[in-house]
């Protein structure tokens, strides 16, 4: 379709400065007009369609995305590119564009990119209420947050305004975010202007236009930029707190199923054979199908000496035995004015997957020379806690919560690092 | 001042209808301001709203407000201030704009204050306006208005923007 079919016949002047042509399309809403070639500003009179020079910008930025005339449809509604305006924030070098869009339905909007992130503002109807913490204010259920106060230098400047291009330096402007919207306050002496604006990504302004250039590069987060696949903060913390809900829940409910169950403890004869041969436990039986036992070894007599116990967990009909090595050293003193140890008494291993059978144990100990030990005490436990197995998964649970926090995190370090 | 094409949606004879009741533009009053303009359309019909405003894009009925309110007070009026209501209620002063320029065409249902030197508009939520019109050496005039979309205000001739909407 062609839209320019739908608006009256631009009024078609000449600068007087560069006699390039200008076209004035928004009639009697067009009080100042910027010639696109040498940046000469004027005063248009809509009734005798007249131009007076006012200034010249010095006409740096000649190569904008989108240019007066310019037609598309954004987010559902068609709009007329009617100017753009290259603005800087006073207090430091950040520099944008904004695209003026016109619907003669719809009024004025913008377009404002800012390396190469897009976001499209409106003028408010409906204001939002300020929430009273931290100059937070609330819009349709949406808490913003203070993100930039400045106010603007206009650079340079094309097309036809509503009014001089140079009166928006007066404004003063403060912006809230809550990504993909934003919300801009722009006060002056006798005007307030509330914009909503959202995040439009590059594709689609330039699908929007149908242009065939080349988008200005992205770099950074955009002030509004949404993250991808992004989760709320709060179902973050939802999900965090029910995962560790889940396995606190889960392995309480296998304590009290399945308590540990002693099969035999106590003490054992530590003394070595003569002719190396291993000292035996007494029998154990395990019922289930595969079981996990936990042996458990406390040598109270290791004291500044050392104790080793290898071993084996035989079963009795099939031969078959699994290997284990215990070595205990504790160590203790005075030194320099402060009381030392080192090591311990206890060690244990766990088995898992044994069949159901008789089993025993075969050991063979080694004490230190200088203190030999005659007893130790041996325990075999059935279905043993595996705490370790608990934080495991604890830790594994918090796994993707912690990955998408961080990456949230970083996220957002880049937005307001901007 | 004679009126300039501003590619206003509406044109004098156009019907329309807002919530079940009939109305139609009648005539205009156009209002420059240093900061932009104003349509106030004039309508005639069965609906309590004689007037119609639209600029840029946004569009409220108006009808008058019986609220007092000081002219002192208002005349020292900042946008972003918060003004109380003789009749209850706050309202944030978006607009104060000086020195308007008048062109007018078709007949006017109310009369509105003119010439005024000084006018006011005033929001609050939910799209809520009072819109008042200080008349140099007379009381404030008030309006109350709600906001409306185009789409609200059914008109029945064909648009010349229709592919626009």
């Amino acid at each position: 379709m062609d839209l320019k079919s739908a608006l009256p016949v631009p009024v078609r002047l000449k600068c007087s400065k560069c006699s390039e042509p200008i076209e004035v399309r928004t009639f009697g809403l067009c009080r100042s007009v910027v010639c696109a070639r040498c940046s000469a500003v004027f005063k248009y009179d809509p009734l005798e369609h007249y131009l007076t020079h006012q200034r010249t910008f010095n006409g740096s930025s000649k190569d904008p995305f989108l240019r007066p005339g310019d037609e598309g449809i954004l987010l559902g509604r068609r709009y007329l590119v009617t100017g753009w305006v290259v603005k800087k924030e006073v207090a430091t070098s950040f520099q944008w564009t904004e695209f003026h869009l016109f619907n003669p339905v719809h009024g004025f909007a913008q377009l404002s990119m800012f390396d190469g992130h897009w976001t499209f503002h409106e003028a408010m109807r409906v204001y939002p209420r300020p929430a009273n913490i931290n100059d937070i204010v609330l819009f349709e259920r949406n808490a913003y947050e203070v993100f930039n106060t400045y106010q603007c230098r206009v650079l340079d400047a094309a097309g036809e305004f509503t009014e001089d291009p140079k009166d928006q330096e007066y404004a003063k402007v403060r912006e809230f975010i809550a990504p993909p919207y934003m919300l801009t306050r722009e006060l002056r002496d006798n005007e307030l202007t509330w914009y909503q604006g959202r995040y439009v990504e590059p594709a689609d302004v330039k699908a929007a236009f149908a242009k065939s250039d080349p988008l200005p590069l992205r770099s950074g987060v955009g002030a509004c930029q949404p993250m991808r696949m992004a989760i709320p903060v709060n179902a973050l913390k939802n999900i965090a707190v029910w995962s560790v809900g889940l396995f606190v829940l889960t392995q309480l409910l296998l304590a009290f199923m399945w308590s540990p169950k002693v099969l035999f403890q106590g003490p054992q004869d530590m003394t070595p054979s003569a002719a190396n041969e291993p000292l035996l436990s007494r029998d154990f039986h395990l019922d289930g199908w595969r079981n996990g036992i936990e042996v458990f070894l406390r040598a109270d007599g290791v004291d500044n000496s050392w104790f080793e116990l290898a071993g084996v967990v035989v079963n009795n009909a099939t031969g078959e035995s699994r290997k284990f090595n215990f070595n205990v050293e504790y160590y203790h003193g005075y030194e320099g004015g402060e009381n030392w140890k080192e090591g311990g008494v206890e060690d244990g291993i766990v088995f898992s997957h044994l069949p159901a059978g008789d089993y025993h144990l075969e050991m063979y100990p080694t004490s230190d020379p200088n203190r030999r030990i005659a007893y130790a005490s041996i325990m075999v436990e059935e279905r043993p806690r595996l705490w370790s197995n608990f934080f495991f998964l604890l830790v594994l649970s918090m796994l993707f919560p912690l990955i998408v926090w961080w990456r949230h995190n970083r996220f957002e370090t880049a937005r307001w690092g901007e | 001042m004679p009126l300039v094409e501003d590619l206003s949606p509406f044109k004098v004879g156009m019907t329309g209808t807002f919530k079940g009741q009939e109305f139609k533009v009648v005539g205009r009053l156009r209002v420059v301001t240093h900061h932009g303009y104003r349509n106030y359309w004039s309508l005639k019909g069965d609906g309590e709203y004689p007037w119609l405003v639209h600029s840029f894009g946004h569009y409220a009925l108006l009808k008058p407000f019986p609220g007092v309110v000081s002219k002192n007070e208002l005349r020292k009026a900042k946008p972003g201030s918060s003004n109380r209501m003789d009749t209850g209620g706050t309202f944030q002063v978006e607009l104060a704009d000086k020195d308007p320029v008048f062109a007018a065409e078709g007949e006017v249902m109310l009369p509105l204050p003119v010439p005024y030197a000084f006018e006011i508009e005033m929001g609050r939520e939910p799209s809520d306006k009072v819109l008042v019109l200080i008349k140099a050496d007379a009381d404030p005039v008030c309006f109350h208005g709600i906001m409306v979309e185009y789409a609200d205000l059914h008109f029945q001739e064909p648009l010349q923007l229709a592919q626009w909407t």
